[in-house]
């Protein structure tokens, strides 16, 4: 019996369309339910779409039989056409059912079976067509490269895309991937959630500090033409939580999380925060001295310089009063006690609509719309911030200076306001803050910036370091020295241990690129093509006549024929091939700090970025490597990026796990470098060394002597075609990398920013 | 000839380009074409580069003939090219070259776009000499007293690739053209969007902070032109925040929390 013969009565299909339904027909005999539950699909199907869909959905359904995936397994995939959304193409719904039979055929029908349960409710993340495929080809990755995690991967899939969106899912599994490489028991935690740098790429802003940072800088350069370093206060393990934004110490202090905020409202807040913040930027020109001041007259001062400052700004850009009022929740009722109060003459200031009858919040009104005229001089907030606090403090209003916070929420902590001196009745709370802005300002100075200066707090951290260095390092290949002094070459006579340079996978001290000088790159490298000439003849169009075509065309013309209308010739821009190998320096000097304060090893994790920016903007290959050295039977060789590999967080992860250590056998690193390259097939092979000198090694007592085997090294790189350059970093004159490479192939860079031109000069140079 | 010289006149200026001057440019100007001397207007997009050339070209009653620089262009595209036609082969002049004969205003917008073997062609033009050789039709093209060139630069686009020589720039008497003072460029935008006064300075303050912004998340701030087009939204009826989206927000950047920051400087400015 014909399963399909009521949808298709009077079309004409095709043979392969009829043998599908022969096959069908054949393979459902004996299972009544499956068939009538192919045949309810089917009817659900045929009704919303035309007859190739349908076809396609056939044959889908046949490979599944045929894959003997099971009937359970058949049978979610009938109940998820059934039910697939009419939103939906049926083609989506074929992809699918195509996928998961690959997939329950290479890691079990269960897994098969994981993804018809748990992916269609994610529909919904997955809008487009190519957000499904995405998800569905990341997964077949998985099953391919790390069969042991696919079903770690589909039973989660529900949840996985809830955190992230296609993109997201498929750079997780890249990630996973590329990072756990072989390794089966890195694999299955990575893919089983437990690994900090599979958890951080599933949630790529949980702070939502975090995910609101770019737009709050951006807004605050825009709206007051500040630009303040932004940190987040992260909630420490037995601290209280900060609770509002802090600008002591010439920072600006978000909290990471406003407790008890809802997405939404927390993004409210923080733009708020930061607008906030922005007006005290500009209006409150003076610190005010606590002097005598009880802290209810400081916290009243604060409030009435709050608003002082919002009416102000208020005035210069009136949506501002948009943003704000609506978080003053303030009530006209509700008890004596200070705070109260205080919130409620804080919402009677900024709003003139709200409406309370308290003589004590009157007051304060009738005293500030009094002063409406001197709005600009902080000196009303001294002033009537005073009285008012006096009047609180003779109604004996109740004020616990310990637990107040400042409400709204969006405002800030006003300790920036003022200026303690050496006052002995501080309060203790407002001391700890002082005290702890202050060793964050410390902490935050370069020197003790980066993690590899600074004593690592947590164990765990400290741990990982150590077990990454008691890997060293496989040997991979011998290399001939060059010995000066006798002219001669030993062969074999170091030793090169090669790996991949670890991860780090600490959470918040992932290594990033500074941002304007990777934005300067951005804009310098677009739109650029630099490239060969390539002539194209017979165009259409061009700016010579390409004689040969134009004769063919006038003999065609005269001959009565139609002539080919292509006879110009033009020259383009070629197809771009270059090949970077960057090699950078990991000895222990490049652990010292140049004028700036930054380490060297610092500015080539900024290199290898740049370069990266450049060079995909250039459609070229780069590959970075890093090396140093313990004698010359251990040349320590560590693979940050391969050519084929992107430059993503895996690759930032490599380069903020390097370390300076151990010595520079340069010459080694040059040979083993230039391995890789000589493999290569580009126009141009290049191969770029970041140090920042001397090469040097504990069994090297002659200091010539790495020298010269550096220069060798350097000059049968280029018999080999292969181009080398050098990184001179600072103002040094560099005369031993002038041995070494060559004074014109040394590119001076006295400061970071002028790297990116520095690298697009070299670029451009290669080119043409 | 004569119908080449008809050509030419499709490129006069018939009716005066409203231009607001912000210094002595005009007089600048006038000066330097007294002599026809090479001129270069510097600015960032939008600042009425364009428009002061096009009043210019109005006010001295030559024909101005706009070549929009960019990188696929060769010196074929700027001097001319032989065409094949059923006759044979046969000579077009480009836009160059038709100014040089016939003594226009040649306008090269944008020319750090273009490579620099392109650009090379007008070095015979901006010194004494004042020829155009044309090697492929054997010609030594003299200019007509009348001709002069112009180019418009932005420095804002710098890039190690793309920039004029120095060989190049230093022929030209340079003209900087910024964004005009806030009462200025309101009277611009009341002007050229037919809007009301209050309206053009609110648009002229979200233009301000957004400039705040160049080299930090955006190449350039809104320009003038941006807010004639929001000033001319608005007075079809579309309101001043989806006027702004459409003409600043949307064309400035693609980066979405940028955009959001934009946003977010556009509701604190509109009351």
């Amino acid at each position: 019996m014909n399963p399909d013969k009521a949808a298709s009565a009077g079309q004409i299909d095709s043979l392969d369309e009829f043998r599908t339904r022969r096959r069908l027909a054949d393979l459902f005999r004996g299972y009544e339910d499956l068939e009538s539950g192919y045949r309810e699909s089917h009817a659900v199907l045929a009704g919303r779409s035309a007859g190739s869909d349908i076809n396609a959905w056939q044959e889908t359904v046949l490979a599944m039989l045929e894959a003997n995936l099971g009937s359970s397994t058949l049978r979610a995939f009938l109940a998820v056409s059934e039910r697939w959304p009419p939103g939906r193409t049926i083609s989506e719904l074929v992809l699918l059912g195509h996928t998961a039979r690959n997939i329950g055929r290479h890691a079990g029908s269960a897994c098969a079976r994981a993804i018809f349960a748990n992916l269609p409710v994610s529909l919904w993340r997955l809008p487009q067509a190519a957000d499904l495929a995405a998800v569905l080809s990341a997964i077949e990755r998985v099953v391919e490269a790390a069969p042991e995690s696919v079903q770690l991967v589909t039973t989660r899939l529900g949840s996985l895309l809830t955190q992230v969106d296609a993109a997201g899912f498929d750079a997780w599994v890249s990630a996973g991937l590329r990072s756990c490489g072989y390794d089966i028991q890195k694999r299955r935690a990575y893919f089983g959630l437990d690994d900090p740098l599979s958890l951080r790429l599933l949630n790529p802003g949980t702070d939502n500090f975090v995910q609101l940072e770019r737009r709050l800088i951006v807004g605050l350069k825009a709206l007051w033409d500040w630009q303040p370093p932004l940190r987040a206060m992260p909630a420490l393990p037995g601290a209280p939580a900060p609770r509002r934004v802090s600008l002591a110490g010439n920072l600006l202090r978000f909290p990471g999380s406003f407790t008890g905020a809802t997405e939404e409202a927390a993004e409210l807040l923080y733009r708020a925060a930061a607008a906030h913040a922005g007006a005290h930027f500009r209006y409150s020109i003076l610190r005010f001295p606590v002097g005598k001041l009880k802290a209810l007259q400081v916290a009243l001062v604060s409030l009435i310089e709050d608003a002082r400052i919002e009416a102000l700004a208020i005035r210069e850009m009136p949506g501002l009063a948009r943003l704000w009022l609506p978080l003053h929740a303030a009530q006209p009722f509700g008890g004596t006690a200070a705070p109260t109060l205080m919130a409620r003459l804080a919402r009677a200031l900024l709003d003139p609509a709200y409406v309370d009858e308290d003589a004590w919040v009157a007051k304060g009104r009738a005293l500030f719309a009094l002063a409406q005229d001197c709005l600009d001089d902080p000196a009303i907030s001294r002033e009537i911030g005073g009285i008012l606090g006096n009047d609180l403090g003779q109604m004996r209003v109740q004020f616990n200076a310990r637990s107040y916070v400042v409400e709204p929420a969006y405002r800030d902590d006003n300790i920036a306001l003022w200026d303690f001196g050496d006052h002995p009745d501080i309060l203790t709370e407002e001391i700890d803050i002082v005290v702890d802005s202050v060793r964050i300002e410390r902490r935050d100075q370069p020197e003790g910036g980066h993690p590899e200066n600074q004593p690592h707090s947590g164990g765990i951290g400290r741990a990982r370091y150590i077990e990454a260095e008691g890997l060293e390092g496989i040997p991979v290949a011998s290399y001939p020295e060059w010995d000066h002094a006798l002219g001669l070459e030993r062969p074999d006579w170091t030793t090169v241990l090669e790996r991949d340079a670890p991860a780090w996978h600490e959470a918040g001290e992932a290594f990033a690129a500074d941002r304007d000088i990777m934005r300067r790159v951005e804009s310098m490298t677009r739109r650029v093509s630099i490239g060969r000439r390539i002539r194209e003849k017979g165009q259409r169009d061009g700016d010579m006549l390409d004689l040969d075509a134009c004769v063919a065309a006038a003999v065609a013309r005269r001959s009565g024929k139609t002539p080919e209308d292509g006879v110009f010739q033009r020259v383009t821009p070629g197809s771009h091939d270059l090949d970077v190998l960057l090699l950078l320096d990991l000895s222990e000097s490049t652990a010292d700090l140049d004028g700036n304060g930054r380490s060297v090893l610092a500015v080539e994790r900024e290199a290898a970025a740049i370069l990266a920016q450049t060079m995909n903007s250039a459609h070229d290959m780069l590959a970075v490597h890093g090396f140093s050295s313990a004698g010359r039977d251990k040349v320590y060789y560590q693979r940050i990026k391969d050519f084929a590999e992107p430059f993503d967080a895996v690759t930032n992860a490599r380069l903020a796990g390097l370390r300076s250590s151990h010595s520079t056998r340069l010459g080694a690193a040059l040979r083993h470098a230039c391995c890789y390259l000589a493999s290569r097939r580009a126009f141009r092979r290049v191969l770029l060394v970041l140090t920042d000198g001397e090469p040097s090694d504990i069994d090297v007592p002659d200091p010539d002597y790495l020298r010269e085997d550096a220069r060798r090294a350097v000059l049968s790189a280029r018999k080999a075609g292969i181009d080398v350059f050098a990184f001179a970093l600072g103002d040094s004159s560099f005369r031993v990398l002038d041995r070494i490479v060559g004074e014109r192939r040394i590119l001076r860079v006295p400061r970071i920013e002028t790297l990116p031109m520095r690298i697009m000069q070299l670029l451009a140079a290669l080119k043409k | 000839m004569s119908d080449e010289a008809f050509f030419i006149d499709q490129y006069r200026i018939a009716d005066e380009p409203y231009y607001h001057a912000a210094g002595n440019e005009i007089a600048l100007f006038d000066a330097a074409y007294a002599s026809r001397m090479p001129v270069m207007l510097k600015g960032p997009t939008g600042c009425g580069k364009t428009r002061f050339i096009e009043h210019m070209a109005w006010r001295l009653d030559r024909p101005l003939i706009t070549v929009a620089c960019h990188e696929d262009m060769t010196a074929a595209d700027l001097a001319g090219r032989w065409l094949l036609d059923p006759e044979g082969t046969v000579w077009r002049d480009g836009p160059l070259t038709m100014a040089v004969r016939h003594g226009a205003i040649c306008y090269l917008d944008e020319i750090v776009e273009a490579r620099q073997d392109t650009t090379v062609v007008i070095h015979p033009l901006t010194d004494d000499r004042r020829v155009l050789p044309l090697e492929k039709l054997g010609e030594l093209v003299r200019a007509h007293p009348d001709f002069q060139l112009v180019i418009s630069y932005n420095p804002g686009y710098q890039s190690v690739v793309k920039d004029l020589k120095e060989s190049t720039k230093q022929r030209f008497a340079a003209l900087d053209f910024g964004y005009p003072d806030a009462t200025v460029e309101t009277e611009i935008v009341v002007r050229e969007a037919r809007i009301g006064e209050q309206l053009a300075r609110l648009l002229v303050s979200i233009a301000e902070r957004s400039r705040h912004l160049k080299g930090h998340g955006l190449d350039e701030g809104a320009s003038t032109r941006m807010l004639i087009n929001a000033g001319r939204l608005m007075k079809q009826g579309v309101n001043i925040e989806q006027a702004c989206e459409t003409t600043l927000v949307v064309p400035l950047t693609d980066d979405s929390d940028i955009r959001k920051a934009l946003r977010d400087t556009v509701a604190a400015s509109i009351p």
